[in-house]
């Protein structure tokens, strides 16, 4: 091919051909295939040496191999393999991180103002159901995680992030502590939801506190009362409702009396609507 | 035979060896991390693009048997690198399209990279055969140094020049790469 064809490419692929041109180019292009070819390959090569770009191709064409790799992906041995890799990244972080002692001071008075954080978080956004939130909510629902880890790093760390407003740094360094030894601990699933009500990622939210619920966890009858505050907060009212009949019909559950006003208000809040 | 310190790695990798996976880990993964929160990243993003460029690399040597021609380290640094690069394209393009989100397959998405990977090394490779000159002059201009800095770098008497020698450089590798068969089976 001559160069000036190539020239024609390189302006196409640049974007530096006016409406016309480009339109005459591409019809050229759809009556020739070596020239298609050629665009291709030109373009494929200037995302190659861009080092910021990655050429999704169209790699459906290969079908043999394609198949193949991908039997080997859905196979049990892949999986299998894959949850070893998974292991492994586990390993690798409880590796990383060992406590200090310093932190102990830093866990407590990150305790002092996770109570004020909360509070104030609440009063952005202001509908009626949001001031009903705001009103049911209180920091002291939210369980004490000092008690159990003062000297731990990470979740000082985490409470830190969280205080700060780091609601994903927060989620990550809870999961971490979490996921550490053997620490079975299912009320960093209540920190984890509110980070994630923070970020208003609502489904994970819940499956957060869905976790809390479903542990054998003494307090797990508090993930009920947190999902109420959930819906309450993203205006579900059916669902918020049908949560607070869960606590209701539990004499025994976490705030069973607050359970029973909040529905009474969302019940005159609804006949106002 | 003593076993080199790449087939050590591969073999452990193949066979799920868990001292080796996670020496693994402990080598190359710091590297990774740092480079991905350098790049818009997270730790989470980081972890799931290492144990990706992991799980395709296995797949990959289980159905396709490749010989690694650099460090073991090095090539999966290479990897990882060319999918969060992808990655981060994928959410370029995702907020253009005003946050629709793609769906794939699992097995899809890993079975694209692992032959855009291939195709990827198979271009390294030509460029490797152009001439050295011609390799840092491309890198430069596509890594956006301005003509005026190129004909300064590499002695041209003017921006025309360089612009006639980016040009002839990009036409050879275009050769190399339509000589070789694995690129028209890769396609």
């Amino acid at each position: 091919m001559e160069e000036s064809v190539y020239q024609k490419i390189e302006a196409y692929l640049g974007g530096d051909m006016a409406p016309e041109e480009q339109h005459q180019f591409e019809e050229l292009m759809a009556n020739d295939p070596e020239l298609q070819n050629e665009v291709a390959l030109y373009n494929e090569i200037n995302h190659h040496l861009n080092e910021e770009s990655w050429l999704t191709t169209n790699a459906g064409k290969n079908n043999k191999t394609k198949q193949e790799l991908e039997e080997y992906i859905k196979s049990d041995e892949a999986t299998q393999i894959k949850s070893k890799l998974q292991q492994a990244g586990k390993v690798y972080k409880q590796s990383r991180k060992k406590p200090s002692k310093i932190t102990f001071f830093v866990g407590a008075l990150a305790a002092v103002f996770v109570a004020g954080l909360l509070v104030t978080s609440l009063f952005f956004n202001k509908t009626s159901s949001d001031d009903l939130y705001a009103t049911y909510y209180s920091a002291n629902d939210l369980p004490s995680l000092i008690k159990r880890g003062a000297e731990d790093e990470v979740l000082s760390t985490a409470i830190v992030e969280f205080k700060n407003g780091e609601h994903e740094k927060a989620i990550q360094s809870f999961k971490t502590y979490h996921d550490k030894q053997d620490l079975n601990d299912p009320l960093v699933y209540a920190y984890i939801g509110f980070s994630y009500l923070e970020l208003n990622k609502i489904n994970e939210a819940i499956q957060s506190f869905d976790r809390l619920l479903n542990s054998d966890s003494i307090d797990s009858s508090k993930a009920l009362w947190y999902k109420s505050l959930v819906y309450l907060k993203t205006d579900d009212m059916t669902n918020a409702k049908n949560t607070l009949s869960k606590i209701i019909a539990n004499p025994e559950s976490f705030n069973h009396k607050k359970a029973i006003e909040l529905l009474e208000d969302l019940d005159k809040l609804s006949s106002y609507n | 035979m003593q076993k080199t310190k790449n087939e050590f790695y591969l073999d452990g990798l193949l066979s799920g060896d868990e001292l080796v996976i996670n020496h693994i880990y402990k080598n190359t993964f710091p590297q990774v991390i740092t480079f991905i929160k350098k790049n818009q990243g997270t730790y989470e993003d980081a972890e799931e693009v290492f144990q990706d460029a992991l799980f395709q690399l296995i797949a990959r040597l289980k159905v396709r048997r490749f010989e690694i021609k650099s460090t073991f380290d090095g090539y999966l640094f290479t990897v990882c690198k060319n999918l969060w690069r992808k990655e981060l394209n994928k959410r370029k393009r995702r907020v253009r399209n005003g946050g629709v989100i793609e769906l794939i397959r699992e097995e899809e998405e890993h079975s694209s990279f692992i032959l855009e990977q291939e195709r990827w090394e198979l271009f390294e490779e030509k460029m490797a055969q152009l001439s050295e000159n011609c390799m840092k002059l491309l890198k430069d201009y596509f890594n956006k140094v301005s003509y005026n800095v190129i004909v300064e770098k590499f002695n041209y008497s003017s921006e025309n020049v360089a612009f006639q020698r980016i040009f002839k450089c990009k036409k050879r590798l275009a050769e190399l790469i339509k000589k070789d068969k694995r690129y028209r089976e890769l396609n």
